[in-house]
């Protein structure tokens, strides 16, 4: 009978500039370009997104050290407040913990939070924890993650392109691009006509067969989503993305009922575990499922969202989150593409989703991704030594 | 400990590597070393037999019983069910070889074999076992047009079980510890059967009582299923549990009448009471009884027909078999889509059949189903069973615990090929 390594430590550090934070981006980026979002109806905070603060979290990484000296990490959206909640909460449950135990430590983090957590940066966290403790099980087992998860079911990855230039990405071997929504509902008629405008020239640029995806970022209303999907349809619109608040399940499901027929509705990336996505499911909001492993819950609680989704021939398609998606993707059926976030501030090149902060980060080459690219132990990547880790608290 | 040195020590890493050029990734390195070469049905013995002896008299388990099944309504089929059940239509156990001498046994349900070695073995030669996903995904896709339940889904089953005896003892983990490691210490068992003293003497708290009667015996018959039940609640006393089996034999209406009549005794659940189709009958009995739980799942396959049975609110508690619902591979699916509904998962034959690797590594799987020994054996059989199945005693009864040795840590082994 084997002996498995249990955990010594749990450690916790904030991290600026790009990466799992990726809106905490420089200027001159395309991801801080008038984007509409829920504050885009206030003036002063229409222009960035960085103005009403949205990159105020900034990147947390969790490492988690085992008996035998094994590191596992990970890196997601939760900075200090993130650090605090590991160091002064979640470390408990975890250091003295066999590194097999993953079902227990997610039960015993999300139960011992749920007066205070349940959704938003406490479960970032717990996703941030549950990431690293998957890195560290695969390293001491000296393999994948995917091969943790059942093994990858292609053999290679298809990505589409998120970015402000599908052009681009189609040139670069992108299987579809999609764009951010820049004007919401208080931009008015004007507003409209130029989200239009913009799809159009960009389906001019395209040709048909390339898929076009429009990325509300929870900014819009119903009556707004629905003109613009059945305006967009002219320029065969794929998919309209978030398009509403998480909560308003009921607008989702109207909005399903709204848009012209063959016209996806999606969302999901802020949604958390398997009961946010249950109501989504039942409620009928939505085509395809874009769950964000590092806010979601992480791999243990993604792969029940994806049970949930597959019995009802729902698809999963995560949003970014690079080598965490890829390894999860990889594995499963009702996965059939990926999302590739372009992080060049020009969205003209392709550029490591998460960098600065990891080395041996993978990126899709025309499109793609053999999966042997995914074969290091554990995620396969290594923190960046050359980060700037603080560590705000320790226990 | 990692499969690196498991085949290392087996004396297998030297060769193949020969014509590697470029040293790759570790994993690369590795993955391709293990490659299926066999599939073939094979007999089983036990490892460490017990002891044969002839049941006390009048044991229920001498088979020789009256059990409510849906052949009942024949009289000629009533007194036992083995007048109707197959004789030649087995449960089986597949033995997969692959080229590194790892050998992985699964354990699949009735009739499986013959599509094991005629069809699933032809699409699964020379893959990699640690492949899961896409091997489960190409067996459901490639039976699809006669499969997606019962015998295809027993073979399916069987075959995914092999593969992760397989990938166990190539990691030297038990299977539990693949699959999220232990969410408990030991797991609570209940035990199934009708001899219901030695049960209670042994320890058991929580007794699953199969009842002989159905409609086919009228009144009369309801009245022997409740006194099998006030004895059974005497012999617990206020405290333990009572689940009864009723096996597809009873109707909606029947089951409302027992329920009325068994209310005093307090009755944790009734499982299986209508045939598995009538997913809406189990849903308006779920509805109308309030005295104790509506719950079914072990003739059910597969992800989608559990989704069938949550749609209709048909079971407080589900009750997958892991030989015949698609194998761990699929319970795995069926517990997660059960646990954001926080339905309990409760796998049918649990205990012994290997589904305790399940039970201890998922938060939403309380219990286990194990049986006993006929009374009537001498001391040792009841001894080496506690020492096959990790009994213990505390609080709720019986305890069990899965094997810790790597794989499904088998009681039996292969006995050559059938």
């Amino acid at each position: 009978m084997s002996k498995m390594p249990t955990i010594k430590q749990v450690r916790a550090f904030t991290l600026r500039g790009g990466g799992a934070d990726y809106h905490d981006q420089k200027g001159g980026h395309w991801i801080d370009d008038h984007i509409a979002t829920p504050m885009s109806k206030y003036p002063q905070y229409r222009q960035s997104r960085q103005s009403f603060g949205i990159n105020v979290l900034g990147t947390l990484v969790v490492e988690i050290e085992a008996s035998d000296g094994t590191v596992g990490f990970s890196v997601t959206t939760g900075g200090e407040i993130g650090c605090w909640i590991v160091e002064k909460h979640l470390a408990r449950f975890l250091e003295g913990a066999c590194v097999t135990d993953i079902e227990k430590l997610w039960d015993q983090m999300f139960n011992a939070t749920l007066y205070y957590g349940r959704k938003g940066v406490v479960i970032n966290t717990i996703s941030g924890v549950d990431l690293a403790l998957w890195d560290l099980l695969a390293k001491v087992r000296g393999e994948p993650v995917h091969a943790l998860l059942g093994g990858a079911v292609r053999d290679e990855l298809v990505f589409y392109a998120t970015g402000a230039r599908p052009d681009l990405a189609k040139q670069m071997g992108f299987i579809g691009g999609k764009l951010p929504l820049h004007h919401g509902p208080a931009e008015r008629e004007e507003g409209l006509r130029k989200n239009l405008e913009l799809l159009g020239d960009m389906r001019q640029r395209v040709g048909d067969d390339f898929w076009l995806m429009y990325d509300c970022w929870m900014s819009l209303d119903v009556e707004y989503a629905t003109r613009l999907a059945n305006a967009a349809a002219e320029f065969d619109l794929k998919w309209i993305e978030e398009a509403l608040p998480p909560d308003d399940y009921w607008g989702y499901a109207e909005l399903r009922r709204n848009v012209p027929s063959g016209m996806l509705v999606t969302t999901g990336e802020h949604e958390a575990t398997r009961w946010g996505f249950r109501m989504l499911l039942e409620m009928e909001c939505c085509d395809i499922l874009q769950p964000d492993v590092g806010w979601c819950g992480g791999i243990t609680e993604l792969l029940k969202i994806s049970a949930l989704a597959d019995a009802r021939g729902k698809l999963v398609v995560p949003h970014g989150s690079s080598v965490y998606s890829y390894h999860f993707v990889i594995t499963r059926q009702n996965s059939p593409f990926a999302e590739f976030l372009m992080m060049a501030p020009q969205a003209d090149k392709v550029v490591p989703m998460f960098s600065p902060q990891l080395l041996d980060e993978p990126v899709p080459v025309n499109g793609r991704m053999r999966a042997s690219a995914l074969d290091a132990p554990g995620f396969g990547v290594r923190l960046n030594p050359a980060c700037d880790l603080h560590r705000p608290h320790t226990h | 400990m990692k499969r690196r040195s498991f085949l290392q020590r087996a004396g297998l890493a030297a060769g193949a590597m020969a014509s590697v050029t470029l040293p790759p990734l570790a994993w690369a390195q590795e993955k391709s070393k293990l490659k299926i070469t066999g599939i073939r049905l094979v007999k089983t013995k036990e490892k460490n037999p017990l002891p044969k002896y002839t049941p006390s008299a009048g044991s229920w388990s001498t088979q020789g019983v009256e059990v409510a099944n849906p052949v009942s309504i024949y009289p000629e089929y009533k007194p036992t069910r083995s007048l109707f059940q197959a004789t030649n239509v087995d449960s089986f156990t597949v033995e997969v070889t692959t080229d590194k001498g790892i050998t992985g046994l699964g354990q699949g349900g009735p009739g499986g074999g013959p599509i094991v070695t005629g069809h699933l073995a032809k699409l699964m030669m020379g893959r990699d076992p640690f492949d899961i996903e896409r091997n489960w995904d190409i067996c459901w896709r490639a039976t699809m047009s006669y499969g997606r339940a019962g015998v295809v889904f027993n073979a399916l089953s069987g075959f995914d079980n092999a593969l992760w005896d397989i990938i166990g003892k190539a990691l030297n983990l038990p299977v539990y510890d693949l699959i999220g490691g232990e969410t408990k210490d030991r797991v609570p068992a209940y035990c199934t059967g009708n001899d219901i003293e030695h049960h209670v003497k042994f320890g058991y708290t929580k007794l699953k009582l199969a009842m002989p009667h159905g409609p086919a015996s009228g009144r009369e018959g309801m009245r022997e299923n409740a006194r099998l039940v006030e004895r059974a609640r005497k012999a617990l006393g206020p405290d333990g549990e009572i689940m009864l089996d009723c096996w597809m034999a009873w109707t909606e209406r029947y089951t409302i009448e027992m329920a009325e009549m068994l209310e005093p005794y307090r009755v944790y659940w009734m499982e299986e009471v209508l045939q598995p189709h009538d997913y809406e009958g189990f849903g308006r009995l779920n509805e109308a009884i309030k005295s104790t739980r509506i719950v079914t799942g072990e003739h059910e396959y597969g992800r989608y027909g559990f989704r069938r049975l949550l749609q209709v609110n048909g079971a407080q508690i589900w009750q997958p078999d892991l030989a015949w619902c698609g194998g761990l591979t699929e319970l795995r699916k069926i517990g997660a889509l059960a646990s954001a509904y926080d339905i309990p998962v409760i796998p049918h034959a649990g205990g012994l059949n290997g589904a305790s690797h399940f039970t201890i590594a998922t938060v939403n799987a309380p219990w286990c189903e194990l049986f006993m020994p006929p009374p009537g054996g001498p001391k040792q059989v009841y001894d080496m069973f506690e020492e096959r199945y990790g009994i213990t005693r505390g609080p709720e009864g019986i305890y069990m615990h899965p094997p810790r040795e790597p794989g499904w840590g088998w009681y039996f082994e292969s006995d050559g090929p059938i």
